[in-house]
């Protein structure tokens, strides 16, 4: 009850957010833009509007899960309102959790407002049959930003809203890249460097793993044993990392 | 009486941002607060004021001694349910309206809508914002802004207040309102740990008090314990006096009694009890002399303060 309290006053904070408005006003430009595209395109039109609106909705999903999650925490230690917070009946893990819902509501929200703009597009040129396949595509970018949420205010709780950003978006970059990391291993590296990047191999998350734009956007299969397993994935993760934020908000002192 | 509050031994270190120097902000302070008192915590500019605050309200740890509200650790919800907080600022959310806010706490303190909103009319009452409940805080004026601190920190009932230099950047309108407020919780039987570096304000207020200086408490008692033990003399006001008199006073300007006149009247300060009852005597056996009055000096709690500040200045420097 009291998480949701907090999450309902962070969905109220960020819905009265300027910066928000303005990244949103942004993905709906470039939603529009996918139409322009599709008509000069000699290819699927469908499938141009597709990759483009997919791909709008997981950056400007990013963008404004760093945006705010980064401050997310910090803004409350920086602006002490927490101090009339915590002082209350709140564990402090509470707090971070309302915190950390609160904004992945406002993150449904945007999701669920572009998602409608896409849509809308798709039923103009006719590509409503393959609505399915997207949804899931969807769910997957939302994991992966629900993920990127979490590490913003890991981060937040611990660092500045510079640091935190850098941090977050290095994370993000790397998780994306993580599958490749072993590829990119000279013949002749040191032991040292191989089990440095075996070991960032396993413990950051794969990104690519939760990536199935493409199949959607060309109409693959994507099976239901391989949604489960990539959304356990993704909440495993979720989930550590939120445990290792709660940890280190418990022990910190708001000075 | 019951302790509502208790400290023992309570110690805080901080380590400085840049040289990583071990800084004592709190060194072994123990205090109690009993049920229905204003506890006064008075102390200069980083003495520790905040610091034990912060520590009470769980911002911050002790690094040992430990604290406890009516037997609960600092750490149990139970012990939170019992304390309301104003902090020295406003630290508020400002894009939300004063019931928008009160509503926020109310939840977070386990109170239901309907018991918040009925507190929320009481208190915004009380404190004249009945007619600003609706704006956002962020077009509050100061004075507005502490009474909602005010508001939120007796908002569920709290057995104990605590107060963190509630006077600070208050006109003189503000100052006397949260004076009253005091005054108003003490007779509802709240226990109220007020905090402030504004002794007048501490000496109107406060039943018992304690002296914070560079971390370490160097006094606690009520205002007239630690007065009484500073005597500065018996001060005789008298009228109508004569050369006669003037002659039977001697030994006792001799004996180091201060005589002057002042304003028409003849001051006469003596030491010592036995002699201020020996010199009553002889003001009431001598003909035709008035006493206008008669005053045990002691020493404010301002001066108190600065003797005892001094002192651990001292002790301090020769410690270093």
């Amino acid at each position: 009850m009291k998480i949701l309290t907090v999450a309902i006053n962070t969905l109220k904070e960020a819905v009265r957010n300027k910066v928000l408005y303005t990244l949103l006003f942004f993905g709906v430009i470039v939603s529009g833009m996918s139409i322009t595209l599709a008509t000069m395109t000699v290819s699927s039109r469908i499938r141009v509007i597709a990759n483009v609106s997919l791909a709008n909705i997981e950056v400007f999903g990013v963008l404004i899960a760093i945006f705010v999650g980064i401050s997310l925490v910090h803004k409350e230690i920086d602006r002490r309102t927490i101090f009339t917070i915590i002082t209350r009946p709140l564990h402090r893990y509470e707090f971070i959790l309302g915190k950390y819902i609160g904004l992945i509501l406002t993150l449904l929200i945007q999701i669920a407002f572009m998602t409608l703009i896409f849509f809308c597009i798709e039923l103009i040129f006719g590509g409503l049959e393959f609505l399915p396949d997207y949804l899931k595509a969807i769910w997957l970018i939302f994991v992966q930003i629900a993920l990127i949420t979490a590490v913003a205010t890991m981060f937040s709780s611990l660092s500045s809203p510079i640091l935190s950003g850098m941090f977050t978006l290095a994370f993000y970059i790397i998780g994306h890249i993580s599958s490749f990391l072993e590829m990119l291993l000279p013949e002749n590296a040191n032991a040292f460097t191989v089990m440095l990047v075996t070991l960032m191999r396993y413990m950051l998350p794969d990104f690519q793993f939760l990536n199935v734009k493409g199949l959607a956007v060309y109409n693959h299969e994507i099976p239901f044993s391989y949604m489960a397993g990539a959304t356990i994935y993704g909440f495993f993760y979720i989930a550590v990392i939120l445990i290792i934020a709660m940890l280190v908000f418990e022990k910190r002192d708001m000075k | 009486m019951e302790s509502i509050l208790k400290t023992d031994r309570l110690t805080k270190h901080y380590k400085s941002n840049m040289l990583r120097r071990d800084i004592t902000a709190l060194e072994d302070v123990s205090f109690e607060v009993k049920r229905g008192e204003v506890f006064g915590y008075v102390g200069h500019n980083g003495a520790g004021k905040t610091t034990t605050i912060k520590i009470m309200t769980g911002l911050i740890r002790a690094t040992s001694g430990s604290a406890t509200i009516l037997g609960y650790g600092l750490d149990d919800m139970r012990a939170r349910r019992l304390i309301g907080y104003l902090p020295e600022n406003s630290y508020y959310y400002d894009y939300l309206s004063a019931t928008e806010i009160m509503k926020f706490y109310g939840k977070l303190n386990g109170m239901d809508t309907k018991a918040i909103l009925k507190r929320t009319g009481e208190l915004f009452e009380m404190l004249n914002l009945e007619n600003a409940k609706d704006r956002p805080l962020r077009e509050f004026s100061k004075g507005m802004l502490q009474r909602v601190g005010v508001a939120q920190a007796i908002l569920h009932n709290p057995e104990l207040v605590i107060m963190d230099e509630p006077m600070s950047g208050l006109d003189p309108i503000g100052r006397i309102q949260i004076k009253e407020i005091v005054r108003m919780l003490k007779k509802q039987g709240r226990t109220i740990f007020f905090a402030s570096h504004i002794l007048s304000d501490v000496e109107q207020l406060c039943d018992r008090v304690a002296l914070l200086a560079r971390g370490r408490m160097v006094k606690i008692g009520s205002i007239d314990e630690l007065t009484v033990q500073t005597n500065q003399g018996y001060e005789f006001s008298l009228s109508d006096w004569n050369e006669e008199f003037l002659k039977k006073i001697e030994p006792y300007r001799n004996g180091g009694a201060s005589v002057e006149e002042h304003g028409g009247s003849l001051l006469v300060t003596v030491m010592e009890e036995t002699e201020k009852d020996k010199f009553l005597k002889l003001v009431t056996s001598s003909d035709g002399i008035k006493l206008a009055s008669m005053t045990q000096k002691r020493l404010s709690l301002e001066d108190i303060f600065l003797k005892e500040y001094k002192v651990s200045h001292e002790d301090t420097d020769r410690r270093n």
